[in-house]
């Protein structure tokens, strides 16, 4: 999949933007754990510190990529990129797992390693990693935005449907990623529109749990 | 046809900790008792967790055991919409 160069580096930003969305949202979640010592709100800001981190490897090594602006170095330093990625996923699909369990109350942890090494094999036993990685997270996105949207028909509020569109935004984000692996579309806008959904979904959320940040 | 919505523990929480708020901070379990609308066992169940999570504490007035609200009871209450928001939002 080919990157745009002038790209690089704006990505690391909007992630980098992502990452403090996610930290924030922790930070949130975290608040709603001491107030209450109910284990849901633990996983909950568990989930987005995983995907922080997730986000802050992610921004760093597009950030070692940034100062190479050249083609061939990209090629070579590819290889190394491509070291970061199992800990991008890895930390990503902890996260959706988590998210997955706190919605549908799943409280049975061989349950979720289950599902989890269920989809370590079906990522990392193919020629595509990332590919599987994508279908496997719009399934388990699918899943929780059933939830989200159940909950928005349920409460009919504007922080549940802030909730349910955040989560849509962050599905389309991999659809777009998933589309790019095969090389559909014009590569660069699709890249970039990817980014930018992944963006908006992490910042709705913010927005909607930070209400608990502000006393 | 009961259209009262039930309480989750959440609410129940809320109206038990606004119980010992509106009476004062200090009630007895007995004005508790009637004050929550809960059985004896439930309100037992539920002043044991919310003594753990330090919002009230059983405490001796005049040689009878009381219920005070504290001052995380307190920060709770103010806290307890926004809270309710948040786990709205999410269906948690």
């Amino acid at each position: 999949m080919g990157v745009p160069i002038w790209f690089y580096g704006v990505n690391a930003l909007l992630e980098l933007i992502v990452t403090l969305a996610c930290f924030l949202i922790f930070y949130s979640g975290y608040k709603a754990y001491r107030l209450t010592h109910e284990k849901k709100y633990r996983f909950f800001s568990l989930a987005f510190l995983l995907l922080g981190i997730s986000f802050l490897a992610r921004t760093l090594l597009h950030l070692l990529v940034f100062p190479l602006n050249a083609t061939f170095i990209i090629d070579k330093v590819r290889g190394s990129v491509n070291f970061g990625s199992p800990f991008y996923i890895i930390l990503t699909l902890v996260a959706y797992l988590i998210i997955l369990a706190v919605c549908f109350r799943i409280q049975r942890k061989k349950t979720i390693s289950i599902l989890f090494l269920i989809s370590l094999v079906g990522i990392f036993f193919t020629f595509n990693p990332m590919r599987n990685f994508h279908i496997i997270s719009i399934l388990l996105l699918l899943y929780i935005i059933g939830h989200f949207m159940k909950n928005y028909i349920r409460k009919q509020s504007l922080s549940s449907l802030a909730t349910f569109v955040s989560f849509l935004l962050i599905l389309s984000g991999h659809i777009l990623f998933l589309a790019l692996t095969f090389g559909v579309w014009q590569v660069y806008l699709a890249y970039l529109l990817a980014h930018l959904f992944q963006l908006a979904g992490y910042c709705g959320l913010l927005v909607t749990v930070g209400k608990v940040l502000i006393k | 046809m009961n259209n009262k919505k039930r309480r989750n523990r959440l609410d129940i929480v809320r109206d038990v900790l606004k119980a010992v708020q509106d009476k004062g901070g200090t009630i007895k379990p007995t004005h508790l008792l009637y004050k929550s609308n809960l059985s004896h066992n439930r309100l037992k169940e539920y002043v044991d967790e919310l003594s753990g999570k330090k919002l009230i504490v059983e405490v001796e007035v005049k040689g009878k055991t009381m219920i005070q609200i504290t001052d995380e009871g307190h920060s709770f209450l103010e806290r307890f919409d926004k809270l309710r928001e948040f786990t709205d939002a999410f269906g948690l």
